[in-house]
């Protein structure tokens, strides 16, 4: 049973291989590939490590925290074609969130606009100082009215 | 956070470290496996390095300079009936940085212009 446990991390830790480096420059993922299955078979071939589960265990937490280093070196290992796809995909991103926003905010900042007026012209005429600072915090509470 | 260029972090350092105690004790290169081995020995971990962090590691201080790499004679490989290992040693500037991080009284967090990456 852990020896099935064993075999399948490891096919993980393949697969997981396969996926980041794909597409990246031929000798480095080549390279990476030759020295994670020199270490697997280090691993596996390693009589001080212990029975089988404890191998199947610390190659999954090996697998398992390793994976934003993976990431980190795909990104740092892009090809120069692959450089400017990426540069832009982060550019339109930062462009649509910058757009989104100025879109949300004048329309956030509009509805209030328009709560506070209705407001206003509901509210009764002010006989007071007193009942015209109510009358102002009142209305500055609908700007920011959940009835919206 | 991205790091400033030229700096190690801790586990840079340990790698640049053990190598340079494996060669005084004579052993000039040391594959990956072995590293973590070392590593997970020296501070007592039960599990070793994972596998992006250690590899990662490595190919960025051989890009500093600290480490050079080499495969194996596909040979010897061949005849053990195993994969190629890809062994690394400490340079001349990486041994030269940990005399001097060992010289100096606060640990090693950022490099000297004289070994600043290549």
């Amino acid at each position: 049973m852990t020896r099935h446990v064993l075999a399948i991390v490891i096919a993980l830790t393949r697969g997981w291989l396969r996926v980041y480096t794909w597409h990246a420059p031929r000798h480095l993922a080549e390279a990476r590939s030759a020295e994670i299955e020199s270490d697997i078979w280090e691993m596996q071939h390693d009589a001080g490590l212990g029975p089988d589960w404890r191998r199947g265990w610390m190659a999954t937490a090996r697998l398992i925290e390793g994976m934003p280093d993976d990431i980190a070196w795909r990104f740092e290992n892009l090809a120069p074609e692959q450089e400017t796809i990426v540069r832009r995909l982060f550019a339109l991103t930062a462009a649509t969130v910058v757009v989104l926003s100025l879109w949300a905010v004048p329309s956030w900042l509009i509805n209030g606009r328009r709560e506070v007026a209705h407001c206003a012209a509901a509210a009764p005429h002010p006989q007071t100082t007193a009942d015209l600072r109510l009358d102002v915090m009142r209305c500055a509470g609908a700007f920011f009215s959940s009835a919206r | 956070m991205r790091r400033k260029p030229g700096s190690l972090v801790p586990l840079e350092i340990d790698i640049c470290r053990l190598a340079a105690e494996l060669h005084k004790q004579g052993v000039a290169d040391f594959h990956g496996y072995e590293m973590a081995k070392q590593l997970a020995a020296s501070t007592d971990r039960r599990s070793l390095a994972a596998y992006g962090t250690l590899y990662r590691a490595l190919n960025r201080l051989e890009d500093m300079g600290l480490l050079r790499s080499r495969w194996e004679d596909p040979r010897i490989a061949a005849r053990e009936g195993r994969p190629l290992r890809r062994f690394y040693a400490l340079t001349a500037a990486g041994r030269r940085a940990m005399r001097e991080a060992d010289s100096a009284e606060a640990p090693l967090r950022r490099p000297r212009k004289g070994w600043a990456p290549a």
